[in-house]
């Protein structure tokens, strides 16, 4: 499946653990059961890197509600004479490939971004009237997004 | 690491001519920092002993490209300063040195608070500690922007032009997610729009630390209760906005879990303390604005750590940990451009 929509791909994430376990954990490793221990950790990370794949539901489920908010996007401006907008938005959206899912996301993300872009060239209360069309998928892909992943790093940032 | 402490030696041979002998003991590498590498020393130098803090440039890093030598020459400058910044005589770009440029400076008292909440969620200050510490942080941030830049010669960090600060802000951090090459998340976008359509115009330039949080302060505790003892990591130092440290000091980015900006107190508190001490009022509306700029800013690095990561270039795994950790900035700067509540 494509990684098109990921910043880093499993294999990647999965390459650097085990480039990273090899040259700055494994050198200053003393136990001979420990240093055992971590070759095999490396050895199932380097075997494990071609068997998954990033979840295709996660990416349906943000299509999904892109798809949405850029439809009523395009219907609000077709009917509040934005005609130009829905056009761009419409024909966008009839070129974004079906699938794969993670393809399909990374055109409705281009999709938004340019969709903001283009709102920001409109007159500032249509604009500000229009946008919050769009800031509800923000909202709530912030919110699906943060509810997959464990706690923060930025304590530990803070650290300095 | 002898072979660091010989090449330590003869840097400090050059440096202080006809001090003699000279010994340098006790380096140690650290590893705690996210951006610059290192380390500390001692010196003993006709039978003296000082201790050094190393900043040495990294191969690849948060804030890459590097380049050390405006954040000495700030420190230099500020060297004699009553600020708590730390005296810091030397830089060196040559290579063979140290192999990457570093810069010297004094070690001060003291420890980095961890923001990390206690027992009773208090985080790391109790009642007390809190109700000393914050006026002190305001008045040291209050009286390094009023410190004349222009007399210190520190317009070399580039002055923005009249009304401009908010918008060269906005630009350089555009162009770190730019050079970044990874397309930014649409919230992230749509954030950078906000930033480009309401940058406010103020002709307010002062000397900005740009990372003045917990992390990057120093802290010492005895029976006086705690003080501010140095103020640390000054590599995104710049011109601009003041009111852009005290957006980034206050921000949810530095809480640790507590209600308490920079785990100190209440932001609105924190706010009125710099308002005391600085002598002029804080517009909240421009206040609002650099927090949602401070996000981007975290978030900008943050690409800029998970690209290094990506192309092999740091094998720091805290580095790829950011990629999971984006989407807590998304809803960040979603709950800030009002799409989502607050936390």
């Amino acid at each position: 499946m494509s990684d098109a929509a990921l910043r880093v791909s499993p294999k990647a994430l999965l390459d650097g653990v085990v480039r990273a376990l090899q040259e700055q954990v494994l050198p200053n490793l003393a136990s001979r059961t420990a240093r055992g221990q971590l070759w095999a950790a490396i050895d199932v990370l380097r075997n494990l890197a071609g068997r998954i794949e990033a979840s295709v539901a996660a990416f349906e489920e943000e299509a999904r509600s892109a798809e949405g908010a850029l439809g009523a996007l395009a219907r609000e401006a077709h009917a509040t004479g934005v005609a130009a907008l829905a056009v761009a938005i419409d024909t966008a959206l009839a070129a974004a490939p079906p699938a794969p899912a993670a393809e399909r996301v990374e055109a409705l993300r281009a999709i938004l971004r340019d969709a903001f872009e283009r709102l920001d060239a409109l007159p500032a209360a249509r604009a500000d009237a229009l946008r919050p069309l769009l800031g509800g998928h923000l909202a709530a892909q912030a919110v699906r997004d943060v509810l997959r992943l464990q706690g923060s790093l930025l304590e530990e940032i803070s650290r300095g | 690491m002898n072979d660091l402490s010989a090449r330590l030696e003869t840097f400090l041979r050059a440096r202080i001519p006809g001090a003699d002998p000279i010994a340098v003991r006790d380096v140690v590498v650290h590893t705690e920092g996210f951006s610059q590498e290192t380390f500390s020393f001692r010196s003993e130098i006709a039978g003296r002993s000082e201790h050094w803090v190393v900043k040495r440039e990294p191969v690849s890093g948060l804030l890459e490209p590097y380049d050390l030598e405006p954040e000495f020459r700030v420190l230099h400058a500020l060297s004699g300063d009553p600020l708590p910044s730390p005296r810091t005589p030397w830089f060196e770009r040559a290579a063979h040195v140290l192999e990457r440029p570093f810069y010297v400076m004094e070690r001060l008292p003291g420890e980095v608070p961890i923001p990390v909440p206690g027992a009773g969620g208090e985080g790391p200050f109790d009642a007390s500690e809190r109700a000393a510490l914050a006026p002190q942080l305001m008045r040291a941030l209050a009286a390094l922007h009023a410190v004349d830049w222009r007399a210190r010669g520190l317009d070399f960090l580039g002055v923005p032009g009249a009304g401009d600060a908010a918008a060269r802000e906005v630009a350089r951090w555009q162009a770190r997610i730019d050079a970044s090459g990874l397309t930014p998340d649409p919230v992230l976008v749509e954030a950078l729009l906000w930033l480009r359509r309401h940058a406010p115009a103020s002709d307010h330039v002062a000397l900005l630390h740009g990372d003045y949080r917990l992390g990057n302060w120093l802290i010492e505790r005895d029976a006086a209760g705690p003080r501010l003892t140095g103020i640390l990591d000054w590599e995104m130092v710049h011109l601009g906005d003041p009111i852009e440290d005290v957006a980034w000091c206050i921000s949810h980015l530095w809480r640790g879990q507590t209600p308490r900006a920079a785990c100190l107190a209440a932001p609105e508190d924190l706010v009125a303390l710099y308002e005391e001490a600085a002598g002029f009022r804080v517009d909240r509306d421009v206040l609002r604005y650099y927090e949602v700029l401070a996000v981007v800013k975290m978030a900008a690095i943050m690409l800029t750590g998970i690209r290094a990561f990506r192309d092999g270039r740091t094998a720091d795994l805290r580095m790829a940990i950011f990629d999971h950790q984006l989407p807590f900035l998304h809803a960040l700067v979603a709950a800030l451009r009002g799409w989502l509540p607050l936390p």
